[in-house]
């Protein structure tokens, strides 16, 4: 579950137009969210408020072992913070948690076309900072008894670049970190530098998204993929100890279902570790990802599966079928819409002479069947990511398991009277187990109480936690 | 006191074996296999897969000095040459250190690192050709032996399995050498010596029941042979012979003296207890010299105690009938300050009145007086104090003892008798610095001296 201040801070950066999926950090975002979906540990009750349309508050009380707090502020000079962010009882659950990530096409999301000339952009950066473009979030947190404090700044300097600080201070100074993070948006690239005081890491990042450019949009059938490359190095001046790795990432939707799918290839070329996921939305309600791990030096290998449940109350159902018909008539209208009476149809009459215009609707003519298609694709491929994102889902189920990790991971996360509710567990299969499980197999006359005794030992959870989070 | 080095320990193939067994338990004394949670590089045990002494380490004793200090027992500066020794260390690491270091930093400002995995690797560390030349000092206490490195001379070849690393671990080790001869192995091999010396580290730190603290104590007592059966074979037997008939001859009940009247012990170089209050009589002091004088006590009771106290007092009659001769006095003290200090050359402090230079003259014969001073014995009889004067000191003059004797039994069982000694020296100033002695200035009043043989 997203934490209260981790939303305001997705909130803000969707409030400037700040696309973090462009980030290479969030490269094989997917995939993580789907099998190694973080688990609470403990027993965890967050409120947080927003008193103004600019500074919210969070208050967090933990108890394990010993019961902790800490305290939250922040503030932000966003403007239509209201919009983006609504309280827990009013939120989806889609939009709390984390789960699969719809990457948008590079064209379709930039208001800056890369084919376009520099007067567009400087017209465009005006336009920009005359709406407040230069907006900027102050977090601070203090946690208790630890006295542990957390401060961050994200400003936006300007349409294309983005500074991050964070900070750490510890009361006995044994923990004092500052994290510099600049990102900077050029056309189809972003790039990003990071330096961290703890062990003076120093760290670069490039992404760069192929894409067809928005002339072909118009002429090709309707293409919603996006391809994206990009790699990081890193460099711990301290201690000399460096890191690096290379991504791939293509995102498509399936041509007749409109259901998105994404595939990953990752490669550390230092330490000989590849990583390959494919991630799929198989219907509306479930989520599968699959991920393997190979290391070429080692020959260690790894398939982990993760997969969500996402569940409707049963009587909502019977409503939302009723609004699901409902929806279909506009669609097909909306199909028909780009076909008869486009834009570039109405506009080209009048520059263009009468042959040409001849000409054109010739061409228009021939193209309507595929551009029917590709209207049609479109339709679904939008309807469908519309539907998930309206569905009023109560909770969610999330499991992944991994073979060489002998473990069973389950999260648990729904929305009850508007609280936020998020618990799981996290089962560990120990070598002692499987092989009395293997042996419970092998010699079915074996007494049962033995296999149970073993069975106690070792299956117990891992870790067990609960979250409860309400927001106003 | 004489040992035997047994050189057969070093030649024998199986010192190597023993080395590789102490070696790898020593180097895995931090590694927890339970505790993988919190990341470390080492990702397995150390084991040290091969070790080669070819050659006999030379120990060249440069100096041996036995119960020379108060301190120790035995101080010696040896030698230690160790040539073409070989040992091979093989262990599992983690490789990507980055993940290592990144694990302990909280979530908030770590940054994401895709793919950031990482894989174990099998090194092998070889060292070769290691010749060591080392000059230590070893001292020997009551209960510990503590060594300390000198002139430490340590080159070896080192070959690692992982050629990155090659530079930067030889660096490290050759910079941690320093610390290994000055600090840890001394450490480690007084911490070794102590639970040698003393059984008390098997003791359980858990809280016990009274009962059992008293049977603690008892085992504290209770000195631990550190010599069995099997050493015994190796220890000197004309040195054991002696040993033994010293502790055989302590086996009395017995005050008077055993053997004739003027010789001092029936083993040369040795003092007994019952024999103790003629060594004392013939210690240059006023009181042996003016004891015909003496007054007996009517309470003749039985003490010998009382003569390593009444060393120096001028009997009262002698006083009274003014039978004292002042140059004997003064020769007395001299005699008494020349054996206190061991310098030779230092001279008394005292005040001297010039009244002639006749009296000069009668200094300048003081050899001759000197023989004088030593009293000759007239009394069989034991001879008596004032009763005024006695005063129980039964535990200070025990230790006493213990030092007369050259080889004392007690040496080889190692039960410590500093501390005892050392409240003798002290117990004694404060006693003795309410008086004075004969014409010597207050502030140079000096203890009894320590007797020696």
């Amino acid at each position: 579950m997203l934490e209260f201040m981790d939303y305001v801070v997705r909130a803000f950066e969707r409030s400037t137009h700040w696309n973090t999926d462009n980030n290479y950090e969030n490269i094989t975002a997917t995939s993580d969210t789907l099998i190694n979906f973080p688990i609470p540990t403990s027993f965890k009750f967050q409120t947080s408020d927003r008193s103004t349309n600019n500074t919210f508050n969070t208050l967090e009380i933990t108890a394990h072992k010993q019961i902790s707090g800490s305290l939250a502020y922040l503030y932000t000079d966003a403007e239509n913070m209201g919009n983006c962010m609504k309280g827990s009882e009013f939120r989806t659950l889609q939009d709390s948690i984390e789960t699969y990530r719809h990457i948008q096409p590079f064209f379709s999301k930039q208001p800056s076309d890369i084919s376009e000339n520099n007067a567009s952009i400087h017209t465009l950066t005006s336009k920009l900072s005359k709406h407040g473009m230069h907006k900027s979030l102050y977090y601070g947190r203090i946690y208790y008894p630890t006295s542990i404090l957390e401060a961050m700044i994200i400003k936006r300097i300007n349409p294309f670049n983005q500074l991050t600080i964070k900070s750490l201070s510890s009361v006995n100074n044994r923990l004092n970190v500052i994290l510099i993070n600049w990102q900077k948006y050029k056309n189809e690239n972003l790039q990003e530098l990071t330096f961290s005081s703890d062990s003076s890491l120093c760290g670069y990042r490039f992404i760069h998204n192929f894409t067809s450019s928005p002339s072909k949009f118009n002429n090709a059938l309707y293409n919603n993929a996006s391809f994206s490359m990009g790699g990081e190095i890193w460099l711990a001046l301290s201690t000399l100890t460096p890191g690096c790795s290379t991504s791939l990432r293509y995102c498509t939707h399936a041509a007749n279902t409109g259901r998105p799918l994404t595939l990953t290839l990752s490669w550390n070329p230092l330490f000989g570790h590849i990583s390959s996921s494919y991630s799929a939305k198989t219907s509306m309600n479930t989520t599968f990802a699959a991920k393997y791990d190979f290391n070429l030096y080692s020959t260690d290998s790894n398939l982990s599966f993760g997969c969500e449940f996402w569940r409707k109350n049963p009587v909502q159902k019977g409503y939302d079928n009723a609004i699901k018909s409902q929806m279909e008539e506009p669609h097909k209208y909306h199909v028909k819409s780009i076909f008869d009476d486009a834009d570039y149809l109405t506009g080209s009459r009048n520059g263009i002479s009468e042959h040409q215009k001849k000409l054109l609707n010739d061409v228009a003519h021939t193209l309507s069947p595929s551009l029917e298609q590709m209207g049609k694709e479109k339709a679904i491929i939008e309807e469908f990511e519309d539907k998930f994102n309206t569905e009023n889902y109560t909770n969610v189920w999330k499991f992944a398991t991994s073979l060489r990790d002998h473990n069973l991971r389950v999260l648990w996360e729904g929305k009850f009277k508007g609280f936020l509710l998020s618990a799981g567990t996290d089962i560990f299969f120990t070598k002692e187990y499987m092989d009395s499980v293997i042996q419970y197999i092998n010699q079915e006359d074996k007494p049962a109480s033995q296999f149970n005794n073993t069975a106690r030992i070792t299956n117990a959870p891992a870790s067990f936690g609960l979250t409860i989070q309400y927001s106003t | 006191m004489s040992f035997k080095f047994n050189e057969g320990v070093f030649r024998d193939n199986s010192f190597n074996e023993k080395i590789k067994e102490k070696l790898t338990s020593a180097l895995n004394k931090n590694f927890n296999p339970t505790n993988q949670e919190k990341f470390n590089i080492l990702k397995s045990e150390i084991i040290v897969t091969k070790t080669n002494f070819p050659t006999i380490p030379k120990f060249e004793i440069l100096d041996l000095d036995i119960n020379t200090q108060p301190r120790s027992l035995v101080k010696g500066i040896c030698k230690i040459i160790i040539k073409d020794a070989m040992v091979q260390l093989q262990t599992v690491i983690e490789s990507n250190l980055l993940l290592v270091n990144m694990k302990d930093t909280p979530y908030f400002i770590k940054p994401n690192l895709i793919v950031n995995n990482s894989l174990r690797i099998p090194i092998t560390m070889t060292f070769k050709g290691i010749s060591l030349e080392a000059i230590s000092n070893i001292f020997v206490k009551n209960n510990s032996l503590s060594i300390s490195f000198n002139d430490v001379n340590l080159d070896f070849k080192f070959d690692c399995s992982i050629n990155i690393l090659q530079n930067t671990i030889e660096k490290r080790l050759k910079d941690s050498m320093h610390l290994l001869f000055k600090d840890v192995l001394p450490t480690v091999l007084f911490n070794m010596s102590q639970s040698w010396f003393t059984n008390n580290h098997t003791e359980p730190n858990t809280p016990i029941d009274s009962s059992s603290q008293v049977l603690e104590t008892n085992n504290t007592v209770t000195p631990r042979i550190i010599f069995d059966d099997s050493d015994l074979i190796e220890l000197s037997p004309k040195n054991m012979i002696r040993l033994s008939t010293i502790v055989s001859s302590r086996h009395t009940l017995s005050l008077h003296g055993t053997s004739g009247l003027h010789s001092m012990a029936s083993i040369p170089g040795c003092l007994e207890k019952q024999n103790l209050y003629r060594f004392i009589s013939r210690m240059p002091s006023l009181s042996n010299y003016y004891s015909a004088y003496r007054n007996i006590p009517t309470n003749t009771e039985l003490n010998t105690m009382q003569y390593s106290n009444d060393n120096n007092y001028l009997p009262e009659r002698v006083l009274k009938e003014k039978k004292y001769d002042l140059n004997q006095i003064i020769d007395i003290q001299n005699k008494l300050y020349e054996r206190s200090t061991a310098d030779e050359n230092e001279k008394p402090k005292r005040r001297t009145i010039k009244l002639n230079k006749k009296k000069k003259n009668q200094k300048q014969k003081k050899p001759e007086i000197v023989r004088q001073s030593t009293p000759i014995f007239e009394k069989l009889n034991l001879p008596k104090m004032d009763e005024d004067e006695i005063i129980p000191v039964v535990a200070q003059s025990t230790p006493l003892f213990h030092k007369e004797k050259s080889i004392p039994p007690q040496k080889i069982n190692s039960i410590g008798t500093k501390s005892k000694r050392i409240s003798f020296v002290g117990i004694n100033n404060v006693y003795n610095n309410g008086w004075k002695w004969g014409n010597e200035d207050n502030t140079t009043v000096l203890p009894p001296p320590p007797y020696r043989l």
